[in-house]
């Protein structure tokens, strides 16, 4: 026994020595975005990357990490030296008042401008935040990181509004009384904070109406011990690519300075949660390319907790995401038509740019697109950080009943609030697409492959794309874009009679969208394949679901 | 080809005017093995044949001139990085103008030459099925080691080795630089004219 004993100690003891440096404090950094993109680089260094923002990535980082960032001579600061294990907030925090409304609360430190990092020695820091603050809890894991605003091409100017028939129908299906009776049903439940019975009774209630309109896969996700502590989940299964799903959600949980008992949350969020049924309503019997997610989501209050979870859970699951529409507040315009803002973050920039299209052409108010990553405020902000395209749609007049017991329905502006479900519901139906009577199918199984020849000098980059065999198609349109799911152009100069289309055209440095249509023997065309991406550099191009996206650092 | 032309006759006056003193002159025919310093030369052509022209001329000493035209062209099959079953032709051509220095050792029948200079290079590399056309021109330093030895009256057998490093500054996805130069080992026939 002494025998084994001797050198299991030394190679214990040797074990902790080499073990030393992983030990030690994890420090909450900052690391400014600087021209040239440094997500390549944090990826490399395997960078525990906890947020974005519009103009620094926050990290937890132990000594050896900062010193590999020192030796890659990649500026950082230190916001808190010992952040390990430490519950730690984003709150906006738009004047310097409110940093020192923070410190007295807690610890706070300015990230960039209108964004502060807090955190209390104990209890909830989210709990601590002001009603009227804004927050956003850090996530508990490591962030997807794709290539910021600068890496992907941003369309300057939305092109023409142009109208599906089919999806108009289902627009002019909006009904403004149906959505205050979904408002006023919320608010007769006094109170949805998460803490509360009333939050729980109110997902029992998104549950029955889900369950009623036949939607597939409808559950609660629980996320935390809170009676409201729960998503409430539904799907819509598309007939042609059931794998790729559409998420349409909002929060339903509410707050206000007297939360236990009342806290009535029409505007926020009682209007993105009756869209998000609207939206259910309408197209529960209509047949869809696409599978479309209803999601509402609790605990946003307290942090996004709700919508963190189901991200995650979507994320380990592989689930493809094409992208999420959140909607949150709006419901408020103090004079018609009213304005709706869309915030996006860079790799999210499409969605926003055809949520702007839908509105125009469906009915929708005014519609701002702003990308900026700074704004994390609400649910699409978890999606951001699993890599998934998120937007947020929300009013631009914002509601001076903000998160208190005076945000009823009778404040609302129904008519604008319409608008918006339109808008929204537009941009998710053209997503989804309704599979239309009498037209080919979309076609399915379309996959690339790409082929670079080289010689001393030159080089050919060549696309090959294929697809599976369809009896109702005379023939297919191959259509390509430099941005995702916009301005696609037709490449094939003839109609493509197999199943296969080659292109030459490409750059090797570039990302590239395609798409497939079949086209009838009349001459109908189909809706849309699903969007292949091919080329360039993967923290841009490459969809979350992929494996070869780049995940970076891992749980401490 | 302006240039060209420039620089031939700039090259042949060089060579007239070394021969104007010269004790010998001759011509030079050879042709060998070219084996590129690029691997991706390599690749795509393996060992090209360059044909050589040139006219030399000594001077009294053991010093001398010599100048003409290089030509080195070869056929191949473009690279498939990552997969690829098309084939896609190219063709290679270079034409070096060749001005050097030497310096002659005469071991009794054997003449030995060392000599250093310059190469005025110009390449194309064509698709031939029409997707890349690429043209270039560069001058580069060029090194000759050689001998030769009288074969009939005025005629004699020459072996020669050549050494060039040609760093273009263009490429493509497997090589940024590519550099043209390389080892030639050329064998040919010599006509002393005077």
């Amino acid at each position: 026994m002494k025998r084994v004993k001797g050198p299991a100690l030394m190679v214990l003891f040797g074990a902790a020595i080499l073990a030393l440096p992983l030990r030690g404090p994890v420090a909450l950094i900052k690391i400014p975005k600087v021209p040239g993109p440094v997500e390549p680089q944090l990826a490399t260094l395997r960078v525990d990357v906890r947020q974005e923002l519009g103009s620094c990535y926050l990290a937890l980082a132990r000594g050896a990490d900062l010193a590999a960032l020192r030796r890659a001579k990649l500026r950082f600061t230190v916001l808190d030296p010992a952040a390990g294990g430490r519950d730690i907030v984003l709150v906006r925090a738009g004047a310097s008042s409110t940093l020192e409304r923070l410190r007295g609360l807690g610890r706070a430190v300015m990230v960039e401008p209108g964004a502060a990092a807090f955190w209390t020695e104990e209890g909830s820091a989210a709990e601590a935040v002001p009603l009227d603050l804004a927050r956003k809890a850090l996530p508990r894991r490591s962030i997807r990181l794709r290539d910021g605003t600068p890496a992907v091409p941003l369309r300057a100017a939305p092109t023409a509004a142009v109208q599906d028939p089919i999806v108009s129908a289902l627009v002019s299906q909006v009904s403004p009384s149906s959505l205050s009776s979904t408002v006023q049903d919320l608010q007769d439940f006094q109170t949805r904070h998460t803490s509360t019975t009333g939050c729980a009774a109110a997902g029992d209630y998104l549950f029955g109406a889900f369950t009623a309109l036949g939607l597939e896969n409808v559950r609660f996700e629980t996320f935390g011990p809170l009676p409201g502590s729960r998503n409430v989940i539904a799907e819509k299964t598309g007939s042609t690519f059931p794998e790729s799903i559409l998420v349409i959600c909002a929060h339903y949980d509410s707050t206000s300075g007297s939360y236990p008992t009342l806290a009535p949350g029409a505007d926020d969020n009682g209007s993105g949660t009756a869209t998000v049924v609207e939206a259910a309503k309408i197209l529960a019997s209509v047949p869809l390319d696409f599978t479309v997610r209803f999601a509402a989501f609790s605990g946003e209050e307290q942090g996004l907790l709700g919508s963190e979870a189901h991200a995650n859970a979507a994320r380990a699951a592989g689930d493809r995401i094409v992208g999420v529409i959140n909607l949150d507040m709006i419901a408020n315009a103090s004079v018609l038509p009213g304005a709706m803002d869309v915030y996006v973050n860079g790799f999210s920039a499409w969605l926003g740019d055809r949520l702007v299209e839908a509105a125009a052409s469906y009915g929708g108010p005014a519609a701002v697109k702003d990308v900026d990553p700074s704004m994390v405020y609400s649910d699409h902000a978890s999606f951001w950080d699993t890599g998934t395209a998120a937007l947020l749609a929300i009013e631009n007049d914002f509601s001076p009943y903000y998160h208190s017991t005076s945000d009823t329905l009778d404040k609302l502006n129904l008519t604008f609030f319409a608008s918006v479900a339109k808008a929204s519901l537009g941009l998710l139906a053209e997503l989804a697409q309704p599979v239309r009577s009498g037209y080919p199918r979309a076609p399915v199984g379309v996959a690339a492959e790409t082929a670079v020849y080289t010689s001393l000098f030159s080089h050919l980059k060549i696309l090959e794309l294929g697809w599976a065999t369809q009896s109702d198609a005379a023939s297919f349109n191959v259509y390509r874009s430099e941005m995702s799911h916009l301005d696609y152009v037709k490449i094939n100069a003839t109609p493509v009679a197999g199943t296969s289309f080659s292109d030459p055209s490409i750059s090797a440095d570039k990302t590239y969208y395609y798409v497939v249509t079949a086209v009838g023997p009349t001459g109908l065309e189909s809706n849309r394949s699903v969007e292949i991406i091919v080329g360039g550099n993967p923290l841009a191009a490459a969809p979350p679901s992929l494996p070869f996206f780049l995940r970076l650092g891992g749980l401490r | 080809m302006r240039a060209r032309a420039i620089v031939l006759a700039l090259a042949f006056g060089l060579g007239l005017a070394a021969a104007a003193p010269a004790q010998e002159a001759g011509l030079t025919l050879a042709a060998g093995g070219f084996f590129g310093n690029e691997s991706v030369y390599r690749d795509i052509y393996g060992s090209s044949l360059p044909l050589t022209f040139e006219i030399w001329a000594k001077a009294k000493g053991s010093f001398g001139l010599a100048a003409g035209l290089c030509v080195i062209k070869d056929s191949g099959r473009a690279l498939a990085v990552g997969g690829g079953e098309a084939e896609y032709p190219v063709d290679f051509r270079r034409t070096t103008i060749p001005v050097v220095a030497f310096y002659q050792l005469d071991l009794k029948a054997i003449h030995v030459r060392v000599g250093a200079g310059i190469g005025v290079h110009s390449y194309r590399e064509l698709w031939t099925t029409g997707e890349n056309d690429f043209h270039g021109r560069k001058v580069s330093p060029r090194f000759v080691i050689s001998a030769s030895a009288r074969l009939v009256g005025r005629l004699s057998v020459v072996g020669s080795f050549v050494y060039e490093s040609i760093q273009t500054g263009a490429g493509s996805v497997l090589s940024s630089d590519v550099d043209l130069g390389g080892f030639q080992f050329l064998g040919g026939l010599s006509l002393r004219v005077f």
